[in-house]
């Protein structure tokens, strides 16, 4: 696709300059950003609260917020809690906590103020109902075990065949999907040859081969992509679909899980690693569903690419920025393919 | 003339006055009248009177405005005086009155016996017999004048009696007659090229459009202008006169894109000989389909559409080809630096049987194909087929058969190596768009009012994706396809029922194909035991069937001497899916000539849209997906108001100012951050959200049309935006539409240096469009196990992490731009024809227009460490000379 733009581009716009126009001026007044996808099956969720601004957002970290369940006050946070994290940025490592446990169907609202009055804002939203899994088969597993650099590597894709079925067809279903696979290694430090256990966990979710999931286009798997396609790859990143396959409020999903992971080879034998594939379909609201498709284009935009859309971000903050939501799980877990240990020395491939 | 006639009568007078005296009393009173014998043979005014006043000793008196209808042949013998004078004058409108020894003759009127008598025909080009679009007849006595059709036919319909007509056409001698009628007349009239007007003129026509017609807001583009206009690569092209047109917006720099009076690129109705053309562009719009020389005549309507034009709310783009030479062979042959073109025209059979043929090709491929060895190796190339048959059955009868078709072709090849495997990758990519359109239309006169058009048309707009990737583990081939393909049948009726109606009905019938798209993937297996064979099909809505009918009728006429009105209406309807939309299209236009040379006119439109162009992108680009309208998508719908005044007091100069206000509704835009990647049209409907679209504005244009320098300048001040109230766009606020230009000038020139060369000038200024600008940042919120970008790693508390964010669409200004292009024509005589050199230059100054902008981060000198957005424009088009050489023969 670059490739035709650019020939395209120079054909069409023969010569082309690229200038300084003026420096943005910061006149957008701030907003409150309140940014929340909340897991109904958990009570350790959080909500996470910044200020739009000119050069960077400001973190809020003195902010109220009151969470109502069923118009009954379910809880109030005012402590903004930090938890370091140097592979996180800082807008993440500053959380407010919500420790409220949501059923389906709950009418859920936040209010949410900065302590000096400055900025409100505030939302609702209802908890979906979650999909149901009625069948879950491992179609393919294969995987990969390479040394390289004194670290053995683990690659592992499988295919997944999943049976879904919606309970209610009342209103239209939004949901997403992923896959964590959890592997268990067993291993013996080869220096003081004791047994030790390491569990590795890898998000990995692919569904390139899916009608839901490709928007009705399956088959064009980015890493088989021609590179000169004019007709761009559709990307899923967050893996949303809705209910618009569904046949009588059934779907078979064809996903793949994939995942990959070292081992300090050099201090470790590994003697068996045994993994499974929690594949966790949530159901999400229809705002939710609009804000990742925005964000999935958002990954795929170039600002300074004349033919890119600029990705405006829907959301459902009323008096501020960004998306309160709460997602209904639904998890299957499914073994993966055993993967046999030759001689951890040297690797192997199957 | 007033004071000639004055005279006239008072001479006669006194001439009476003195001879009563005189004669009444110098001379006894006659009282015996003489007989009279004479021969008369093909005598005139003077010999008759002679020969009277020799026969019989009276004398004539009469005024010079006493002539002869037709010379007089005669024998009387021994006739009375008074009988005699009778038979000698009768039928000359000459009456007689004997006083003393004087015969008085007198004109007389004869009196009209109320019947209408209609003058019907063609108006012709009287060397090539081309017939003449918006040919302008003129009728003297009373002052009735009308124009030829699309086909070149007019028809008049007058009272008995006697008749001058004048015919003229711009360039073109113009020719009288007079005669007197007394039966129905058809005619077919031979205009000749005034060499005398070689230059530029251009006169001021009565056809639909122009500001002496009774419609408003319509422009006829000359084609003097279009192919003298200063050209990108000197590449002339009709659409890059047409925004210069006030009202106008030509979108990015250097495309054939039309915004109408605020109307997107989609709401345009572009028609070639009559039948809708969905994609008009090449090469992302850097030309139009539309070759020069295969054009005869180009109107544009940007309200008060006749109603026999619907489907489209914005504007009508209507273009006719040339119908060939029936005498003379002729041609011309130009060659470029983008594209070489030919034309070709001439009889078959003589006076029967014309042909035109018109190709053009570009050869960017052949040039760069000797520069490219290894790596990505890229072709592009265009072509265009003008193909048109016309025969003449008689003076009643015209068939005419065109084709034309278009193409695109870009492919990519790439081969590369995969040192990990030491095998060779290769991929391929072959994509090619275009138009085939074949139409075959039927001329006929079935009688002296009524004039019969009727037109079979096939058109196909097709896009064609083709890629392959081979490599030793792997091979796969992806095809990808969209397109629309009409058949339709029109059938138009011209009548003339009386002297100051002109009425225009008929129906149109089209049968809509939508192929969205239809995708198929193929991925082979070397190891088909391990991994088998995988087909993907996607077809999007599928193939979707339409039918869009409609019947329209309006009256154009006058009461008084100063009010005109075109009245009409349109039904139309549109079946698609089991779901059926009608719509009653009124349009009405009043026009008040307040004095000869000022005019008001108002109109009222009403428009309605079955189809809507799906595209994601700034560019007009050619996977851009036509789809109709379902039945949760609603049609479009213009309402336009407009009110204007015209002017033409001063010879050869014209000046009009014309309002409007135009409500779209159920217009429609992509939902916040859904827009899906260009030429995806699955569940679309569910992507976009209809909302109103509003539209004001005021146009100034002053256009000088006659003399060695002709031109325009215009001023349009305008306001265009969107509202939806669902929220899901913007927020539900008000937001503007991206070209929404307040303000904006044209000016253009053409002036005739010599015999030998010819310049042209155009200059825009137009204050800036919109653009959506992350004028700051905030935080975007990623599910759990999601990857974000760049650092960011997945955890359990979801990814948060700062973005550039866009708080509204459009929400930033860019600033003005402005640009001068000349263009020079050189002629030079040859012994076989003549040679023309063109040399264009684009953006004389070299003005840096901004055509994109986007935000780019510097490092802040006072904040160290901080970085600082600044705003980013790219330009398009710098200073840019071009030549190319044509040679007519």
């Amino acid at each position: 696709m670059k490739q035709i733009l650019l020939f395209l581009s120079s054909i069409h716009l023969l010569a082309a300059c690229t200038n300084n126009l003026e420096m943005l001026s910061d006149s957008e007044p701030k907003k409150l950003i309140v940014n929340a996808l909340i897991s109904a099956d958990r009570t350790d969720n959080a909500i996470f609260l910044a200020l739009s601004d000119y050069r960077e957002p400001q973190l809020v970290k003195n902010g109220i917020i009151r969470l109502y369940i069923n118009n009954i006050c379910a809880e109030t946070v005012s402590e903004c809690v930090h938890r370091p994290n140097p592979y996180t940025s800082v807008y993440q490592n500053y959380y407010y906590p919500i420790s409220s446990r949501f059923h389906t169907g709950d009418l859920v609202r936040i209010e949410v103020e900065t302590t000096d009055g400055k900025y409100k804002a505030h939302a609702e939203t209802r908890v979906p109902e979650p999909i149901e899994i009625v069948e879950a088969d491992t179609l393919k597993s294969d995987y990969t075990l390479t040394d390289i650099l004194e670290k053995l590597w683990v690659y592992q894709s499988t295919d997944l065949k999943i049976g879904l079925h919606i309970p209610s067809a009342a209103s239209p279903g939004y949901y997403r999907v992923n896959i964590k696979n959890e592997y268990t290694c067993h291993l013996i430090n080869r220096n003081t040859l004791q047994d030790s256990t390491t569990i590795h966990t890898y998000w990995g979710c692919s569904g390139y081969y899916d009608m839901a999931l490709m928007d009705g286009k399956p088959g064009i798997p980015n890493s088989q992509d021609p590179g000169i396609n004019f007709i761009p790859t559709i990307n899923n990143y967050y893996n949303v679909f809705n209910e618009a396959y569904f046949t009588n409020g059934e779907y078979t999903m064809n996903i793949e899980g994939y995942s990959s992971f070292a081992i300090d080879n050099k201090l470790y034998k590994t003697t068996q690693i045994t993994g499974k594939a929690i594949v966790i379909y949530y159901a999400i609201s229809e705002e939710e569903y609009q804000y990742l498709r925005a964000a999935n284009a958002y990954a795929d935009h170039n600002n300074s690419n004349l033919l890119k859309t600029p990705v405006l971000f829907p959301g459902n903050i009323k008096g501020g920025a960004g998306i309160f939501a709460i997602e209904n799980p639904a998890v299957t877990i499914l073994p993966l393919k055993p993967i046999e240990m030759k001689d951890t020395a040297a690797a192997g491939s199957n | 003339m007033i004071f000639s006639s004055f005279n006239t009568h008072c001479t006669l007078l006194f001439c009476l006055i003195l001879s009563g005296i005189f004669h009444s009393s110098a001379l006894p009173a006659q009282t015996t009248e003489p007989s009279v014998s004479i021969r008369l043979e093909q005598a005139g005014l003077k010999e008759t009177t002679c020969k009277i006043e020799k026969a019989t000793g009276y004398s004539f008196i009469y005024g010079e405005e006493v002539a002869l209808k037709h010379p007089i042949t005669i024998r009387l013998k021994n006739i009375p005086l008074q009988a005699a004078l009778k038979k000698i004058f009768a039928r000359q409108d000459i009456g007689c009155e004997i006083n003393k020894r004087h015969i008085i003759l007198k004109k007389t009127n004869r009196q009209p016996t109320g019947k209408n008598f209609t003058i019907n025909g063609y108006i012709q080009d009287a060397m090539s017999k081309e017939v003449l679009i918006g040919a302008h007849i003129q009728e003297q006595r009373h002052q009735q004048a009308t124009a030829t059709n699309p086909f070149g036919f007019f028809s008049m319909t007058l009272p008995e009696g006697d008749t001058e007509l004048v015919f003229s056409y711009v360039g073109y001698r113009p020719k009288h007659t007079a005669f007197r009628l007394n039966k129905d007349t058809l005619m077919i009239v031979l205009l000749r090229d005034d060499n005398a007007l070689k230059e530029i003129v251009i006169r001021p026509d009565k056809t639909e459009t122009g500001i002496q017609s009774s419609r408003m807001g319509t422009n006829n583009v000359p084609l003097a202008h279009i192919r003298n206009m200063p050209a990108l690569l000197s590449e002339t092209d009709v659409m890059k006169s047409i925004q210069l047109l006030p009202g106008v917006q030509g979108g990015i720099s250097g495309t054939s894109g039309l915004h109408v009076r605020g109307g997107s690129p989609d709401q345009n109705l572009y028609l070639l000989d009559g039948v809708p053309l969905y994609n008009i562009e090449h090469t992302l719009g850097l030309f139009s389909i539309f070759t020069p020389e295969s054009v005869k005549k180009v109107d544009v309507y940007k309200s008060s559409f006749p109603a026999r034009f619907g489907g489209r709310l914005s504007s009508v783009i209507d273009v006719r080809t040339n119908d060939g030479d029936m005498r003379h062979y002729h041609g011309s042959l130009t060659i470029g630096l983008l594209t070489s073109r030919m034309h070709a025209e001439g009889p078959i059979w003589k006076d029967r049987t014309s042909f035109v043929l018109s190709a053009r090709r570009s050869y960017a491929d052949l040039i760069i194909k000797p520069f490219i060895k290894s790596g990505i190796k890229p072709s592009y190339y265009l072509y265009d087929i003008n193909a048109k048959l016309n025969h003449r059955f008689g003076n009643r009868d015209r068939l005419f058969l065109s084709l034309y078709h278009g193409t695109d072709h870009l492919s990519f090849k790439n081969t590369d190596y995969d040192y990990t495997n030491r095998k060779e990758n290769k991929k391929r990519q072959a994509t090619a768009w275009g138009s085939t359109l074949g139409t075959m239309r039927w001329n006929h006169i079935v009688n002296e009012r009524l004039f019969h058009n009727i037109t079979v048309a096939y058109n196909r707009f097709r896009f064609d994706s083709k890629n392959r990737a081979t490599s030793e583990s792997h091979r796969s081939t992806h095809r990808y396809d969209s397109g629309i393909e009409d058949w339709g049948l029109t059938s138009d009726f011209d009548f003339h029922p009386s002297p100051s109606h002109f009425v225009r009905f008929g129906g149109n019938y089209l049968r809509h194909t939508f192929r969205p798209e239809t995708q198929h993937t193929l991925v082979y297996s070397p190891d088909g035991q391990k991994q088998p064979d995988k087909v993907y099909t996607a077809q999007g809505y599928g193939t979707i069937r339409s039918h869009e009918a409609s019947l329209y009728a309006e009256n154009d006429f006058g009461w008084g001497n100063r009010w005109n009105a075109n009245i009409g209406a349109r039904l139309s309807l549109f079946r698609v899916q089991g779901n059926t939309y009608t719509s009653l299209e009124p349009r009405l236009t009043l026009c008040f000539q307040a004095t000869p040379s000022l005019t008001f006119k108002a109109s009222y439109t009403h428009m309605t849209q079955y189809i809507h162009l799906l595209s994601s992108s700034n560019l007009s680009l050619p996977s851009d997906l036509w789809v109709p309208v379902t039945r949760k998508i609603r049609p479009m719908q213009a309402r336009q108001y407009s009110a204007g005044a015209y002017y033409t007091g001063i010879p050869g100069w014209e000046f009009s100012v014309e309002g409007y206000i135009k409500m779209i509704t159920n217009v429609l835009e992509y939902k916040d951050g859904n827009i899906p990647p260009t030429g995806n049209s699955i569940y679309w409907e569910e992507k976009v959200e209809m909302g109103k679209g509003r539209c004001l504005g005021i146009e100034f244009m002053l256009e000088k049309k006659t003399g060695r320098t002709t031109g325009w300048m215009n001023y349009t001040l305008a306001k265009s935006d969107r509202l939806f109230s669902t929220g899901t766009v913007n927020g539900g606020k008000r937001f503007p539409y991206q070209y929404d230009r307040r303000h904006s000038i044209n000016v253009t020139l053409n002036h005739r240096l010599g015999r030998k060369v010819d310049a042209s000038a155009s200059w825009t200024y137009a204050s800036g469009n919109t653009a959506t600008l992350p004028r700051e940042k905030a935080t975007l919120i990623l599910p759990e196990g999601s990857y974000g970008y760049e650092h960011m790693e997945n955890t359990n508390q979801g990814i948060v992490f700062p973005i550039e964010y866009n708080s509204s669409r459009n929400n930033y200004r860019l600033p003005a731009s402005h640009q001068l292009n000349l263009g020079f024509n050189f002629y030079k005589q040859t012994k076989h024809g003549e040679r023309i050199w063109n040399v264009s230059i684009i953006n004389v100054y070299n003005a840096l227009n901004p055509n994109h902008v986007f935000i780019d981060y510097h490092e802040d000198k006072q904040l160290e460490g901080k970085k600082i957005p600044v705003i980013q424009k790219v330009t398009f088009l710098p200073f840019l000379p071009s030549f190319s050489y044509t040679y007519k023969f």
